[in-house]
């Protein structure tokens, strides 16, 4: 019989405590991986009150992403949302400077240089055109399929604006 | 989120809902900035009739296939609300008995719809073609044939195209129908001035008629002429 306190119980006693460590270290884990998830389609996150697109207009799929905390991440396009469709109109955008972010509906996406040309459903947005310290540009537009649209959008300091 | 980005994004959302609540044009400063108008019971009414490419420049749809489009303005009298309704306009044809009353955003973009669907791509291309052929035997009469330069020529006619035509689906109707609506003249009581665009369902006139906008103010008829 060994004594208490032997090498031998001490091993025994380490080897208990292991798996309850572990099982902490999951739900630690678990905890993580809430919140940090990944979902595409229309989604209005888990708590339905997000400041952004809440007209359902989104012309293709956005990505939530939900990294960010409090109300969790903004919606924006997600690749590809912008191919070419025989059934989608056109939009084709200049913007000065080139790269200033671009919102349709509320949702981020990308930047202007990146979006010269971008196909949308049929239907009416709303497109912002915006720039550190510089004059914002809203424009109502409105797409119909096989139709294209030219939009210049310069944004200037002392809040001139420009449309073509 | 930075908070930079935290300001663009309620920047863009507040800019966004104040569009989507906004109707009609923006009157100009005074009725008397209008070419064609009017001032009856201290209520203004200012006209702009559009031309076929200030149409085409201002809408994507293609409202000229259908309508004759006014910008039209009304200025209420000082403390007093204004009545607006489209029922309240006609547009005649001068010297004529003829006249028209505007058609709603619905109508116009189901009109225009109708219109886009119901052209046929058609299209004809002549095929002409040069080769060689070389001697040798008929694979039916088993006789031997001659070679020599062959020629062919014919036309190809193809009807329809791939994909839906442009302004023709559903989809279309309903953003037309939207843009329609927002550009229109907004109805109901105006205590401040409005503007908006009016659309008259085109009737067929000879070149050079005259139009007279007609405006029914208070029970009494106000006539406008307008340029041909």
């Amino acid at each position: 019989m060994k004594t208490p306190g032997s090498p031998a119980q001490e091993t025994v006693a380490r080897d208990a405590e292991i798996p309850v460590e572990k099982s902490k270290i999951r739900w630690h884990l678990g905890t993580i991986s809430v919140g940090a998830g990944y979902s595409s389609g229309p989604y209005y996150g888990p708590y339905g009150y997000y400041p952004y697109g809440p007209y359902g207009l989104y012309p293709g799929d956005w990505v939530y992403s939900s990294w960010y905390p409090m109300w969790g991440g903004y919606p924006y396009y997600a690749p590809g949302s912008f191919a070419y469709n025989s059934g989608r109109g056109e939009v084709r955008l200049t913007a000065d400077p080139k790269v200033a972010e671009v919102y349709i509906d509320g949702a981020y996406a990308g930047t202007a240089d990146r979006l010269k040309s971008m196909w949308l459903d049929p239907g009416a947005y709303d497109l912002t055109v915006s720039a550190k310290d510089r004059e914002s540009f809203h424009q109502r537009v409105y797409v119909l399929s096989g139709k294209s649209l030219k939009i210049t959008a310069k944004l200037g300091s002392d809040g001139t604006k420009e449309k073509l | 989120m930075s908070g930079r980005t935290w300001g663009t994004a309620v920047v863009v959302c507040c800019v966004a809902l104040a569009v989507a609540g906004s109707k009609g044009t923006v009157p100009r400063a005074t009725v008397e900035r209008y070419t064609i108008r009017t001032l009856r019971d201290g209520i203004g009414v200012g006209v702009v009739l559009l031309s076929s490419e200030q149409v085409r420049k201002t809408f994507v749809s293609d409202v000229d296939r259908c309508c004759v489009v006014a910008e039209i303005a009304l200025y209420p009298a000082k403390d007093k609300a204004l009545e607006v309704s489209l029922n309240d306009f006609a547009l005649r044809m001068g010297g004529t008995e003829t006249a028209t009353k505007p058609a709603s955003a619905k109508l116009v973009a189901m009109s225009l719809q109708r219109k886009a669907g119901s052209g046929r791509d058609i299209t004809v291309s002549p095929t002409v073609g040069v080769g060689y052929e070389s001697a040798g035997y008929d694979p039916i009469t088993g006789g031997r044939t001659s070679g020599g330069v062959t020629r062919s020529a014919g036309v190809m006619v193809g009807v329809g195209g791939r994909g839906p035509k442009a302004g023709s689906t559903d989809k279309d109707r309903a953003a037309m129908e939207i843009e329609l609506s927002e550009k229109g003249l907004p109805e109901g009581s105006a205590t401040a001035p409005v503007s908006g665009y009016v659309y008259f369902p085109m009737v067929p006139r000879k070149k050079g008629t005259a139009l007279q906008m007609e405006y029914v103010l208070n029970g009494n008829k106000v006539v406008l002429n307008l340029p041909q």
